[in-house]
């Protein structure tokens, strides 16, 4: 498992993401703060949605921590 | 009377910070507290599709379902609380979850001369439940945010305890959010008589999980933003499964895994807005790695489409594919070397297709979801070739409704 290989990956995708960015003026963000576009409009279904997931499959985590185990996986 | 008008002081401006800030947009995501209290009810009933008979071999052709009942309440934290400049909101998170059904017992070589495997279920007498309560407290200055969690919970054979912190920095003008956090979980494994168990049975195991993550949030341009996070945690102590069986050189054995467990998540989220149609497209991609030699994909694209004011459908379509575990096999015609052998399917190489819809009406200040999701795993759905799929692959439905309410 080559985990600096993966590390890098995402530096490097970082860095990319951050040299191609558009200046957003804060009256322009009108968009962008609406429930819809954020990553998560909706936390309960995303929670169970995630813990259904998690305990059928054995991938698991994300842009998160802990939520603490449980018996079915 | 000083101490009072200070307070008075205190409270006024923190107000009139915290409602300058709320009317500059932030980006996706960026740290702002509550400032009503927000309720979220949702009801979750998940049934699982019957073994196929010619896959089954002993033991109840059903399969397991689960009622869950999850509430979530956030509301702000008083000013007189926090000190000057820190504004602040706490969320409680609440599951009740009741589980009844059979379970995959054990794999065993089917007749025939190809042995194709065969699954052994569990009698349908599994009862459980589950509660569990965890709670977060989020702290504020200017756009930036800490957050403090805790979480019990308890099953008739499980219990867990978790910590967690978390935070988020923004900069380059609010158009970037670095995040990041660590938790803990503590775990407490007592197998019950039902299923069965192997003699002798498993007492008292603990296991501990060390998890942290790193992520950074880009705004785009004033239609797209993006996410990638990066997470590693790691797990010691009981992993494998008290209630399962392996058929190991013809004789049933205790499903036996490492007692370590490291794993790497990958995790990109990209949302883009169009303007012609007001649809917000949803995509993300995960990789996933582990130490137990199992790797994942996981690819899903959602739209959330408003239809006039009052009403919203979100479709997603989800594509999983995952390899098997270095110790899995359907059945082991010999004993391996190092001991550690699992029949488990959900340590077996397969793929999944699940599609949902979601359909949300507003009135008002309140807010009412139905959704309907159904998933399908096979051997033949996943990237590589699988010689030979585990029979005790699961395909399962999902009916959820949820209730939103915003008060003053």
């Amino acid at each position: 498992m080559t985990w600096t290989r993966y590390l890098l990956m995402g530096g490097i995708v970082s860095l990319c993401l951050l040299a191609g960015c558009a200046q957003v003026h804060p009256w322009q963000r009108g968009i962008l703060a609406q429930q819809d576009m954020t990553f998560q409009p909706d936390a309960l279904e995303h929670q169970i949605r995630q813990h259904t997931y998690t305990s059928k499959e054995a991938a698991t985590g994300g842009a998160t921590i802990g939520g603490g185990g449980c018996g079915c996986n | 009377m000083g101490a009072t008008n200070g307070n008075d002081k205190h409270n006024r401006a923190l107000s009139a910070l915290m409602s300058a800030a709320l009317a500059l947009p932030g980006i996706s995501g960026a740290a702002t507290p509550v400032t009503k209290v927000h309720t979220d009810y949702r009801f979750n009933y998940y049934t699982e599709g019957d073994i196929p008979a010619a896959k089954l071999s002993g033991g109840s052709h059903s399969r397991y379902e689960i009622r869950s009942h999850l509430l979530d309440v956030q509301a702000p934290l008083p000013f007189r609380l926090l000190p000057e400049g820190i504004y602040g909101d706490i969320e409680a998170n609440l599951v009740h979850e009741s589980m009844s059904g059979a379970s995959p017992w054990y794999v065993k070589p089917g007749a025939g001369t190809h042995k194709q495997p065969v699954q052994i279920m569990s009698g349908a007498t599994i009862h459980e439940t589950r509660n569990k309560i965890s709670s977060k407290v989020n702290l504020y200055h200017n756009a930036n945010r800490l957050g403090l969690i805790a979480g019990y919970s308890k099953e008739n054979d499980y219990e867990s305890l978790s910590f967690g912190v978390e935070g988020e920095i923004d900069f380059n003008q609010g158009l970037t959010t670095l995040q990041g956090g660590v938790g803990y979980d503590n775990d407490t494994v007592e197998p019950t008589l039902d299923p069965p168990q192997p003699q002798p049975r498993v007492h008292h195991k603990t296991l501990h999980q060390w998890t942290v993550y790193a992520g950074i949030t880009q705004v785009l341009d004033r239609h797209s933003v993006i996410q990638t996070s990066v997470s590693f945690s790691q797990a010691n102590g009981y992993l494998s499964d008290p209630y399962k069986l392996a058929f190991v050189d013809g004789e049933l054995e205790r499903d036996t895994r490492p007692d370590q467990h490291r794993r790497f998540t990958w995790l990109t989220r990209y949302n883009h807005y169009f303007e012609w149609s007001g649809s917000a497209l949803h995509v993300s991609y995960r990789f996933y790695d582990d130490d137990w030699g199992t790797s994942a994909h996981t690819l899903e694209l959602g739209v959330i489409q408003p239809l006039g004011r009052k009403w919203q459908i979100t479709p997603r379509i989800r594509y999983y594919s995952q390899s098997g575990a270095n110790f899995y096999a359907p059945y082991f015609p010999t004993v391996p070397d190092n001991f550690l052998y699992s029949s488990d399917y959900r340590l077996s190489p397969f793929g999944a297709i699940s599609w949902r819809l979601d359909v949300t009406r507003y009135i008002g200040a309140w807010e009412l979801n139905l959704a309907y999701e159904r998933y399908t795993s096979k051997g033949s759905l996943a990237i590589k070739h699988v010689s030979t799929e585990n029979p005790g692959l699961v395909d399962f439905q999902v009916v959820s409704v949820s209730i939103k309410a915003t008060f003053d």
